[in-house]
This record gives structure tokens, C-alpha cells and sequence, in this order.
């Protein structure tokens, strides 16, 4: 089960994004398992994809590759859990997607996070302090 | 028409089989779900590779940039960069 963050889904729907290469390096690896991406990830994703045809790519890559909501049924106990993650990492100044990744991680530990953002390498972990398992190596 | 397999079995196989039958097993599926699953195991991975690099090759032909695009002016792992252009964004919006 892979969970995306912004990074790979931005390379992969802007072919000049500089880790456009390494992100299609990684797609055919990951695509047998199943993909999941949650609401401040695609926020992001939007953000950086400003123009409509990145956009439609985004819509693309979501549709062709069957990449699932991860989406909860608590998900103001979710917003609550993110909440007491970013202050625990406030010297660090996280995201909001970074701390829903970690929680969501924490929550659902078949989980592997597809990132490219090496803070959740070294500065990130999970609610409990335990590592987030990663799809690749960054 | 179905294809048939013909297996040879040394004599401790063979007398695996007579019991399984014996049993009330039937073969045929223990063999195609054995056949399915290696089949996936060896090849699986390398077809959905193909079919993701395929994937993402049509999404790129049908939907090019257009002329004139203008590249990010940031990285986007890089979290304050980003938020300095969200800010711009913003501001440029509210003006």
C-alpha cells in the first residue's frame, strides 16, 4: 500500500519538474501495489500544477492508476492527531500534508510513504516515534 | 479448446496425488492457481511496469505543454520556497 506525498505526483504530471526522471523510474516498481493519496496532498499537488493541463495530467495519473482516497471515517480525530503532530514538530515547521502523512502512517502501518522530501527521512516519524516506512530510497 | 499438461511425478509425488484424490481433492484448480501465481510472481511486476510506462507516456502525448509555459521558479521539496509563492499567489490574487 503506497501513500503519496506531493513530490512524486507533481514530477509525474510536469514532465520538466527536476525529479520528473526519478519518478518515473520509481512508477513501474510501485504500480503492482495499491495507491492512496489524501486531500492535503492533491492541495499541494494542485498548487504546484497551476495550469489546466498539468491538472488534467493530475486527473490522469489519479484515474489510469486507480489511486484510492485515503480518506477516514474520524477525520476531525484525524485533524486533531495532525494538530498535536505539527506542534510536537513546530522547531521543524512542518506541513499540514507532512503531518497528515505521518499520522496517516501511524494509523495504518501496511503504509509506505512515496516521498521524495528527505525530511521524512531524517526529521519526521510517527505519532508513536517510530520510523515511516518509505517506498523508495531518497 | 482447453490446452491439457501432462506432469510427470516420481513415485512420493505420484503417491501425494493418490491420496489428495483419494481425499476428494481435485487437481486441476491446485495446479492452475499454482500456475497463476508463479506466473505473477515472474512476470507480474514486469507487465505492470510496462503498462505504467505506457500509461504515462499516452498522458504525456495527449496532453502537451503548451507553448510558453513558464517552468516553477522553486523546488518543490523545498517547503519555504513554496510558501513564499503561495504568498505571491495570494497577494497577486487580492490586488
Amino acid at each position: 500500500m503506497i501513500l503519496l506525498d506531493t513530490t512524486p505526483l507533481v514530477a509525474l504530471c510536469d514532465p520538466r519538474d527536476t525529479l520528473n526522471r526519478s519518478a518515473l523510474r520509481d512508477l513501474p516498481k510501485l504500480a503492482r501495489q495499491r495507491f492512496f493519496v489524501c486531500a492535503p496532498v492533491l492541495t499541494e499537488a494542485c498548487f504546484h500544477l497551476a495550469h489546466p493541463v498539468q491538472r488534467e495530467r493530475l486527473r490522469r495519473v489519479l484515474a489510469s492508476f486507480s489511486i484510492a482516497s485515503a480518506a477516514v471515517d474520524d477525520e476531525v480525530r484525524l485533524w486533531l492527531d495532525v494538530f498535536d503532530w505539527l506542534e510536537k514538530y513546530r522547531e521543524h515547521d512542518p506541513d499540514w500534508a507532512d503531518g497528515t502523512l505521518a499520522v496517516l502512517s501511524g494509523r495504518e502501518r501496511r503504509f509506505r510513504v512515496w516521498t521524495y522530501d528527505r525530511e521524512f527521512v531524517t526529521t519526521w516519524r510517527r505519532p508513536d516515534g517510530s520510523r515511516i516506512p518509505l517506498a523508495t530510497r531518497i | 479448446m482447453a490446452a491439457l499438461l501432462n506432469v510427470r511425478l516420481d513415485p512420493e509425488d505420484a503417491r501425494r496425488v493418490a491420496a489428495l484424490k483419494r481425499a476428494g481433492v481435485k487437481l486441476a484448480p491446485i495446479v492452475r492457481d499454482a500456475i497463476r501465481a508463479e506466473h505473477e510472481r515472474r512476470l507480474g511486476g514486469k507487465l505492470a511496469g510496462r503498462k505504467a510506462r505506457a500509461i504515462m507516456e499516452a498522458i504525456y502525448a495527449e496532453t502537451p505543454d503548451p507553448p510558453g509555459l513558464r517552468q516553477r521558479s522553486y523546488d518543490v521539496r523545498d517547503a519555504r520556497s513554496a510558501r513564499r509563492a503561495i504568498r505571491r499567489k495570494i497577494r497577486a490574487t487580492r490586488a
